[in-house]
């Protein structure tokens, strides 16, 4: 047998490509290449899992999006045949998307409600706009604006469920399914009230539609927005609660994700496909969609860790450190971008592998490994950098919340973390929008304060309750004896030191 | 007024009585002695005037009240005691009072070796030692399974019963009429007497029929002259951790003991089976045998508690460590080891979290933001020595006396049970072996 080389130009390029932006924003579907079927998030993807709750940068939007796609949601069925993607079609119930021509935006719902509409009306009206549209039902106002069709809705609820059930029956005569995917929640409103009563609204109708079941709705949610006791307070929400699948990367799905990343590059690709096959025995599956090609990642290295590690060993410094008790960097790797949850976000991975892969060339231009310890050292500080800016569009308040910390050392108790929000006056600071943040003035999104901080219970202080708001989005961990961690992705950044029993003498 | 002083509170208030004195002490420069009974007892440099020193020792003897040996005696200079010079020398504990380094050297009745940095060893097989803060988690079961496993797979193996006053090793692994002639504790009570070499290797090691391979040797605490003199052996245990009339401590002694099976067995690997709980021959186990030491536990208070004990100890060992590679590589030979576990990774996530509790606490380094180099792992940290290998709790396995019941048992129960734990001592077998080529 031939020895193959291995193809270290070309996953130069591979590893140069990986794109600096911070995340998937729009509800275009994403480039058939850039896909990922990842199989840890089969549940997740299924058309019968109802809520779907993931942290920041899990792939919430990415997803919907995907779902919303022809080609992408093709792609989706070809990998997982058991979710019977053929026999779906999707819309949006709700997104980033200001044009009003899947739903009301955000300031038309303020309207809406400005005008006296229950939420459940609204998002009937929205369900059946689409229903109307894709099984051609007469007799509903398509032409009109979202006034006039909740209005519709409000003021003739037999019209409503007789087309929704016109809509069922024929769906079903088809043998098809209607999925409604609702992303991007945060903005349904301008503040915790009006989210609360929309999303509250939301989940009654997915509950009430859960009977009609060729009609299926799928809610991407924060993990903060659903632990939100205010939210499902209503009777047989409990049943949805059991549904509820978490968005999580696993290691290997992480991996995986990286040999799809590598298998794909239009430059790179064929070369990294035939080294697998040739040094490995792993052969990617050619899946034609379309003028397309997507390779998808071979089982075992999808799924199997050992094989995963042997095929990072080509490409990254086997330990971190010449010192193999600095442990493996397989392991090493998604354990130092992991949040106070264990949760690693997929962009910080391979933005961690771009820039150790960058810093490695700065330092051995040229040579193997591709990444050095020393390298993917310095890429995880960068990835951490970029977890933290990924944080804080969801929560624009967590660096007021940070920046006070500065210099302290972790583990501590919540009252040396109290003390110092205090000082600083930060529970006030960031219950109202700062004045001045040009970023948060750039989204398309009003200024959420942490939902904790409105309804902290009585006897409980705000920081204590800014402590349970900043544990819930991983970025602290409550320990097993009580006191309060901080996992080194943010430990470093936001300039905090570990204590250690073994001092040095000077 | 000393109406209050207690062990506990006698260092620091010696602290501040020497701040009180010389304002612009500098610790590293004295040296503080705490004889057999805990009293202290203060050494200073030898350009310190007597009038400085008239008034510490008033000082002192007023702060330490029981704890000082009296007004006349301390305080003196270096000159004008016994060891001189040469007490800066010493081995001592390294004990921080707030932001004062003192440095304390030890003088004990028992338990001197826990006094004592380890020392350099020589080239020797792999050793393991498997140590438990309270009995009952299955660390001599792990030890003994782990041992077939690695017979059954081609190495020479020698598992060391040093549980002298509970031993297991013989009495579970060879038959009655199977045990050497002597055992471990007979080889210390002889080394008293200058008759370690009538007692040689061969008579203290049998072969064990629980592997179908040969080559899973043991070494009793006792053989098979014990069984016709059990009565001598609680006074052998009475004896066993004495010094020689030579001065060697109990872990130098063991240390000779290890290297004499060895030498005549020449195995790839040696086990050691510690005895639990933090007694003074326990020190020898962790600080002296240069060898991997497997910390069992489980996720209870008490076990932490002890552990809290053990390490806050031996942290204050940190400056003069030596050995292999120094104090961080002595650090990181240590590995938590759940046992009885449940098998959810929410619940070895609890473990490792209680374990870091500790660890943080004890013998990490403090880690500046920038991480630098500092010995320290995070809470979560796989590759961390607190972070743990885990043992499935299992009724299979209660009870169990693997000679009788290792056939009902089956291979399959062991490697549920023992599965991840015997990947991983591999793992670092292997690892260990890399190195020494």
């Amino acid at each position: 047998m031939s020895q193959r080389e291995f193809p270290l130009a070309e996953l130069h390029c591979a590893f140069e490509d990986i794109p600096d932006e911070v995340a998937h924003h729009q509800t275009e579907p994403p480039p058939l290449r850039e896909v990922y079927v990842v199989p840890g998030h089969e549940k997740a993807l299924n058309p019968e899992t109802p809520v779907v709750v993931g942290d920041r940068g899990t792939g919430k939007s990415f997803w919907s999006a995907a779902l919303n796609g022809e080609e992408t949601r093709l792609l989706i069925g070809r990998e997982l045949r058991k979710l019977r993607m053929d026999t779906v079609r999707v819309s949006w119930g709700f997104s980033a998307a200001t044009d009003n021509r899947w739903h009301p935006s955000r300031r038309v719902l303020r309207s809406l409600r400005g005008q006296g509409f229950e939420a459940e009306d609204i998002w009937r009206a929205v369900l059946l706009h689409h229903l109307a549209g894709a099984c051609g039902l007469g007799g509903w106002p398509a032409g009109a604006d979202w006034a006039e069709r909740v209005r519709r809705v409000a003021e003739a609820p037999e019209l409503e469920e007789r087309l929704l059930a016109e809509a069922h029956d024929r769906l079903q005569r088809l043998g098809k399914r209607h999925l409604f995917v609702f992303d991007a929640l945060d903005r349904l409103g301008d503040d915790w009230r009006a989210i609360r009563d929309l999303l509250q609204g939301l989940l009654r109708v997915c509950l009430d539609l859960r009977a009609y079941r060729a009609i299926r709705t799928k809610l991407f949610l924060r993990p903060d927005m659903w632990e939100d006791q205010a939210v499902s307070q209503f009777p047989d929400a409990s049943k949805l609660h059991h549904g509820r699948v978490l968005l999580e990367w696993r290691r290997v799905d992480l991996y995986g994700l990286l040999w799809h990343w590598l298998g794909n590059h239009p430059g790179a690709g064929a070369a990294f496909r035939d080294w697998c096959k040739d040094a490995h025995g792993h052969e990617f599956e050619p899946i034609r969609i379309g003028s397309e090609t997507v390779y998808a990642v071979p089982a075992a290295l999808r799924t199997d860790q050992d094989e995963q590690a042997k095929l990072l060993e080509d490409i990254a410094s086997r330990y971190m450190g010449r010192d193999r008790r600095r442990g493996r960097t397989y392991t090493w790797l998604p354990t130092h971008l992991a949040d106070a949850k264990g949760q690693v976000s997929p962009r910080s991975f391979l933005l961690a592998l771009k820039h150790a892969h960058t810093a490695t060339q700065d330092r051995l231009a040229g040579g193997t490994p591709l990444l050095h310890y020393e390298g993917i050292k310095q890429g995880v500080q960068e990835a951490s950098r970029i977890r933290l800016k990924e944080l804080q569009e969801d929560y624009p308040w967590i660096q007021q919340v940070l920046a006070p910390l500065q210099g302290m050392t972790v583990p501590c108790t919540a009252k040396e973390l109290r003390q110092r929000w205090h000082a600083e006056g930060v529970v006030q600071a960031i219950s109202s929008p700062p004045l001045d943040n040009a970023e948060l003035k750039a989204d398309d999104r009003a200024y959420l304060p942490p939902h904790a901080l409105e309804y902290a219970p009585p006897g409980r202080s705000p920081e204590d309750a800014l402590i349970q708001a900043v544990i819930e989005i991983g970025v602290l961990s409550r320990m097993a004896d009580g006191r309060l961690n901080m996992p080194d992705l943010f430990r470093v950044a936001a300039g905090i030191g570990r204590r250690g029993g073994v001092r040095a003498i000077r | 007024m000393h109406a209050d002083v207690r062990f506990d509170t006698a260092l620091p208030r010696l602290v501040q009585a020497v701040r009180e004195a010389v304002p612009d002490v500098d610790f590293r420069d004295i040296r503080v002695v705490r004889d057999m009974q805990g009293r202290l007892f203060l050494v200073v440099p030898n350009d310190w005037d007597t009038g400085t020193i008239s008034d510490l020792r008033q000082r002192l003897s007023a702060a330490l009240g029981p704890y000082s040996p009296g007004e006349e005696a301390g305080a003196a200079r270096f000159n004008d005691v016994l060891a001189g010079k040469e007490l800066l020398a010493e081995r001592a504990l390294l004990v921080w009072v707030d932001d004062a380094p003192v440095h304390l050297i030890e003088r004990r009745a028992v338990g001197q070796d826990w006094a004592l940095p380890p020392e350099p060893a020589s080239a020797h097989p792999p050793r393991f030692v498997f140590y438990s803060l309270k009995g009952g988690v299955g660390r001599s079961t792990a030890l003994m399974l782990w041992g077939r496993h690695l017979a059954e797979r081609g190495q020479s193996v020698l598992l060391v019963d040093l549980d002298l006053e509970a031993p297991g090793l013989g009495a579970h692994l060879l038959p009655s009429d199977g045990r050497p002639l002597f055992g471990t504790l007979d080889w210390l009570v002889e080394d008293l007497v200058g008759n370690a070499d009538r007692t040689p290797a061969a008579d203290l090691i049998a072969d064990s029929p629980l592997s179908h391979a040969p080559g899973l040797w043991v070494a009793p605490a006792l053989g098979a002259e014990a069984a016709r003199h059990p009565g001598n052996v609680l006074a052998k245990l009475a004896r066993a951790y004495l010094e020689s009339d030579e001065g060697a401590g109990f872990a130098s002694r063991l240390s000779r003991l290890i290297c004499a099976l060895e030498r005549h067995l020449s195995p790839d690997v040696v086990l050691i089976d510690s005895r639990a709980g933090l007694h003074e021959s326990v020190a020898a186990n962790l600080l002296h045998l240069d060898a991997e030491v497997l910390l069992f536990a489980v996720d209870l208070p008490p076990t932490w508690e002890g552990y809290r004990y053990l390490f806050g100890h031996l942290r204050q060992l940190a400056p003069d460590m030596v050995g292999g590679g120094g104090f961080d590589a002595w650090r990181a030979r240590l590995r938590m080891i759940q046992a009885r576990a449940a098998g959810t990774e929410a619940e070895k996530r609890r473990f490792s979290s209680s374990a870091f509790g500790v660890w943080v606490d004890t013998l990490y380094d403090e880690a500046p933001p920038d991480q630098g180099d500092a010995f320290s792992f995070d809470e979560h940290d796989e590759a961390a020595p607190h972070w743990p290998l885990t043992i499935l709790r299992s009724e299979r396995f209660e009870a169990f006396h693997p000679l009788e019941q290792l056939a009902d048992v089956g291979e399959r129960a062991i490697g549920e049970v023992f599965g991840e734990l015997f990947a991983g001592l591999d793992e670092r077998l292997l690892a260990l072996k890399e190195d020494s080529e």
